[in-house]
């Protein structure tokens, strides 16, 4: 479904430039939660953008099954504050897309998309600011799926929120993509939420991927990489030794 | 209490809403923390922890409106003092550390100079030189690798790790009695994160300073300090040892706890909150 050969992403600096991610290839099946673990400026959200379309390759091949930018790619963004127009309604967050798709029945796909992810019909002419963030992030994911995409890429998408309200969206998230057979990339640093929702991870570091596994080895910390290590000891808290 | 180093007695910490009507944010709040002593408040978005901790500091916003039976520290009323002398404490006796470093530092001056203004507010009376040796010091001691160059640096220059070293360096070098560290590392990356722990952890040893961390993570603060008490809706509905809070009774700490996913055998759903209303209006279970 996702294939990544050796891609390259180079962004110019005053003195030069940096690769936000280096000779990264990776290949992601249909209907496979994928994950990518990392600490920030390792290049994980640069490749998850990349993937949707929004960062271009100085090098290397992406290929989705369709035409980056396409509908069939929607993402999911770290902060549902930031992620949604303040002065859109729920209704035209959620037509937008669907007007720029020129797909019809509007009426009745906001009202669907709204009950998939758990959100009345009340809800529907609501600003922003007038929502919780979990609420919010219902409100990113409803606009990501509107449009029936076939892979779902996920920034940090529960960051940047309360524990309780990160079980519900990792709930939901795993439903859909139960139910939709989604293919979904997640970016996280929580190799916990990791674990929970994807059945492989790349561990990537300095814009390189260090490891890829599958969650089993995670679970049973059958790991090669120093670095990977470390960050599954952090999972358990803080200990002197472990900093 | 006799060992107590700071006591908060009945706080509570109201907003008026757009048409006037009082919304309670803390509700009846008491809290003492013991010399030495890590004490966690945990708790949702909301739930009051951060403005428990900012009144004890009194840096409530000016339009929230509030009461105490009682605010002391090292036995001495707060809340009988003068503006200006409880202002003095602020940055001596009693410090504070916030979230995101990029906030809490001023942009437009560099480390040093900052810090200069830190440490004469302190009471530090020295020149130029010797002043820019305790600077270099106070960074050296949070592990700074290179500190001349972190004190010349701007803090736009910094990494969020090295901008929260820098915080403690600015707060716990005085040596301050009680220190209120509000989500010190949620802005950080795990692995910076628990490098900035370990540097809080050494500091607050060496000088014998009173904690009081603030945050939603359950399982760090489990293993970072002493006590624990977790606040929903303004109200404090449970106090423990940090060990014992897997044992924890109340409904509320149980649900903050089994919502985290753990890495071995997930469960096929993660239990979510259901909140009862009552927790709203229950006696303070201690």
């Amino acid at each position: 479904m996702i294939e990544i050969e050796r891609a390259l992403i180079r962004f110019k600096t005053k003195s030069g430039h940096v690769d936000a991610v280096r000779d990264v290839s990776l290949r992601v099946e249909e209907g496979e939660v994928f994950g990518l673990v990392g600490e920030s400026g390792s290049g994980k959200s640069t490749l998850l953008r990349a993937l949707a379309g929004l960062t271009p390759l100085s090098g290397g091949r992406i290929s989705i099954g369709s035409r980056p930018g396409s509908r069939d790619v929607q993402m999911v963004f770290q902060d549902p504050y930031g992620a949604l127009h303040p002065r859109f309604t729920v209704d035209k967050t959620l037509r937008e897309p669907l007007a720029i798709n020129g797909i019809g029945d509007e009426d009745t796909r906001i009202l669907a998309a709204l009950a998939e992810v758990g959100l009345g019909p009340a809800y529907r002419f609501r600003y922003p600011h007038q929502l919780s963030g979990g609420q919010r992030q219902r409100v990113s994911i409803a606009r990501a799926l509107i449009v029936e995409p076939r892979v779902l890429l996920l920034d940090e998408p529960t960051s940047a929120l309360d524990v309780s309200v990160q079980a519900e969206i990792l709930n939901l998230l795993r439903r859909l993509h139960r139910e939709r057979k989604l293919t979904m990339i997640l970016v996280s640093h929580n190799l916990a939420v990791i674990g929970f929702l994807c059945q492989r991870v790349a561990v990537m570091r300095n814009g390189e991927i260090v490891e890829q596994l599958g969650v089993d080895a995670v679970r049973s910390r059958d790991v090669t990489h120093e670095y990977t290590r470390r960050l599954l000891l952090a999972t358990e808290g803080y200990t002197r030794q472990n900093a | 209490m006799p060992d107590a180093l700071a006591e908060i007695d009945g706080l509570d910490v109201a907003f008026a809403s757009h048409d006037g009507v009082l919304m309670p944010a803390v509700r009846g709040v008491s809290l003492t923390v013991r010399r030495g002593e890590r004490l966690g408040i945990v708790g949702e978005s909301g739930s009051g922890k951060s403005l428990t901790g900012r009144a004890l500091l009194g840096l409530l916003p000016p339009e929230a409106k509030w009461s105490a039976k009682a605010l002391r520290l090292e036995g001495q009323d707060l809340l009988a003092m003068r503006p200006k002398a409880r202002r003095r404490l602020c940055g001596t006796r009693m410090s504070m550390i916030l979230q995101d470093p990029k906030f809490s530092l001023n942009p437009v001056m560099t480390v040093a100079q900052q810090m200069r203004e830190t440490f004469v507010r302190q009471g530090v009376k020295e020149g130029r030189r010797a002043l820019r040796e305790r600077i270099v010091a106070a960074l050296e001691a949070v592990h700074i690798r290179d500190p001349q160059r972190v004190a010349d640096a701007y803090p736009h220059e910094l990494s969020g790790g090295m901008g929260q070293r820098v915080m403690i360096a600015m707060m716990v070098s005085a040596g301050p009695r009680l220190l209120i560290a509000d989500e010190p590392t949620s802005a950080l990356d795990v692995l910076v994160s628990m490098q900035v722990l370990a540097v809080l952890d050494e500091m607050i040893a060496r000088h014998d300073t009173g904690l009081v961390f603030i945050s939603h993570d359950l399982p760090l603060v489990m293993s970072f300090c002493d006590r624990v008490a977790v606040m929903y809706g303004g109200r404090v509905v449970e106090t423990c040892a940090a060990r014992d809070l897997v044992h924890a009774t109340h409904p509320y700490t149980r649900g903050l706890l089994e919502a985290n996913p753990p890495l071995v055998n997930p469960p096929d759903e993660l239990p979510t909150l259901r909140r009862d209303p009552a927790w709203l209006d229950e006696g303070i279970a201690r």
